[in-house]
């Protein structure tokens, strides 16, 4: 199901920048279709769409501090990153690991600071860590270890 | 010279018929193509969108659908392939008002079991199950490629799975679209048929293939507007060549399954859905462009 109401449809979207090119550039037809497509898809792949008001049916929201007790860690890790507001999608583990080698993603994992959201980034990107780890540097590790089981198990499930 | 599109994953729920569907409208209304829709699921969902439940009972009773065409010329019986073409079907109009020229081989609950026969009608003949099984799909990879002077595109709808049809489709198809969903399971059932088009064992070889020779490209279908989504075709396209153009999750898809009997424009049909119908297929016919490119200096260089 869709998570909310697109507001501006493509063709609108599409119309609006086509007039404000021709307007505002001495463009041919081509190019102002071209440059109208290219920001519609830009522009639909962020923000476009009505969203439900964040906490209206969420008890967590607005909740700064880190979970201090079980039942807070036993919620869905996308919880618990709207309570942080932390985006534990803000990259992906999998990919920079394949592009950057596991230094690349240890350097990329220092980004991110508390062993909190950490282990939602874990979570949320379906790489497992042991719940016994405490300090950052020991789950950025365990993150990269885990991320490159998960590179290995797609490999062999498919061969 | 038709080029032949197949629309495939083995997951099902991916949105096979919906965009065998869409892909048949906008060519033939954005593309003025002439198409030709196969539909080798015998789930018959794309049957049902564009023929809608009356339209495709018909063509049962009537004897015309795909597991009548395997079935009655598989032994090199001489029957017309034409007969079993529904002409102008769906419910969407051309640029000039009429239908848009797409035809449909309708789609048949029995074609598994009509698979099923065929095997063991060809199993008499040898004793070796892969000699039997490369022959029945052979057949019906030439019983498909009857079509081909008719039309501009022939789109193959794929039932999920591997049946002798989606085989036959597989190896026939100039290029083969795969539609998935931005999650964990998609991408290792993406991994299997891309390895499966390919001819590859394993993912190393599959990733050893230039993105733009391989034969087929994915398609993100049921696309959220969220980071998480997009992380995951990230992740899909590390190894797969995957379209431009996503499908997010809109309305005016969703109710596109509707057959409504009575012709409307494309745009209204898919309503908050259109430019990005449109966009599908303006990538789609680049691709198509490309094909036919590519067969035509194969020509030249045989002449």
């Amino acid at each position: 199901m869709s998570k909310g109401r697109q507001l501006w449809p493509g063709d609108t979207m599409r119309a609006f920048f086509r007039a404000h090119i021709r307007r505002e550039t001495a463009l041919d037809d081509a190019t102002t279709e071209r440059l109208a497509e290219a920001l519609n898809k830009a522009v639909n792949r962020a923000l476009v769409w009505d969203m439900p008001e964040a906490g209206k049916d969420n008890p967590a929201a607005g909740r700064t501090s880190a979970p201090s007790n079980l039942a807070d860690l036993a919620q869905p890790a996308e919880r618990r990153a709207e309570a942080n507001a932390f985006n534990p999608y803000l990259f992906s583990a999998i990919v920079v690991l394949a592009k950057f080698g596991r230094d690349g993603l240890l350097k990329r994992l220092q980004e991110i600071k508390s062993a909190e959201n950490l282990r939602i980034f874990a979570e949320a990107q379906h790489v497992a860590i042991a719940p016994k780890l405490k300090r950052p540097e020991d789950i950025r590790k365990a993150i990269v270890v885990a991320a490159e089981q998960r590179l290995a198990d797609r490999k062999a499930a498919a061969s | 010279m038709a080029v032949f599109l197949a629309v495939a994953n083995r997951k099902g729920g991916v949105g096979k018929s919906t965009v065998a569907v869409m892909l048949a409208h906008a060519l033939s209304v954005h593309g003025g193509k002439r198409v030709l829709v196969i539909d080798l699921d015998s789930q018959c969902n794309a049957s049902l969108i564009l023929m809608g439940g009356h339209g495709w009972n018909e063509a049962r009773k009537a004897g015309k659908t795909i597991a009548d065409y395997f079935y009655d010329l598989f032994d090199g019986i001489p029957a017309n392939a034409r007969d079993y073409v529904a002409k102008n079907v769906g419910d969407v109009s051309a640029a000039n008002g009429k239908p848009a020229p797409i035809a449909l081989v309708p789609g048949s609950l029995l074609l598994e079991d009509i698979q099923g026969e065929l095997y063991l009608k060809q199993a008499n003949q040898s004793n070796n199950p892969e000699v039997v099984a490369n022959r029945v799909r052979g057949r019906m990879e030439s019983l498909i490629r009857r079509f081909e002077g008719d039309y501009d595109v022939v789109i193959l709808d794929c039932a999920p799975g591997l049946s002798f049809a989606a085989l036959a489709a597989l190896k026939t198809a100039d290029k083969v679209i795969v539609p998935f969903r931005p999650d964990y399971v998609s991408q290792l059932a993406v991994d299997r048929v891309a390895m499966l088009i390919e001819d590859k064992r394993n993912l190393d070889d599959l990733s050893s293939i230039p993105a733009e020779e391989r034969r087929y490209a994915c398609l993100a279908n049921y696309v959220r507007n969220d980071d998480k989504d997009y992380m995951m075709i990230e992740e899909i396209s590390l190894v797969h060549p995957v379209l431009e153009t996503f499908l997010p999750q809109r309305n005016g898809i969703a109710n596109a399954f509707d057959y409504i009997g009575q012709l409307r424009p494309i745009d209204t049909k898919y309503s908050d859905a259109a430019g990005d119908v449109k966009e599908l297929h303006n990538e789609i016919a680049r691709m198509i462009d490309g094909v036919v490119s590519g067969k035509n200096a194969k020509v030249a260089a045989v002449s």
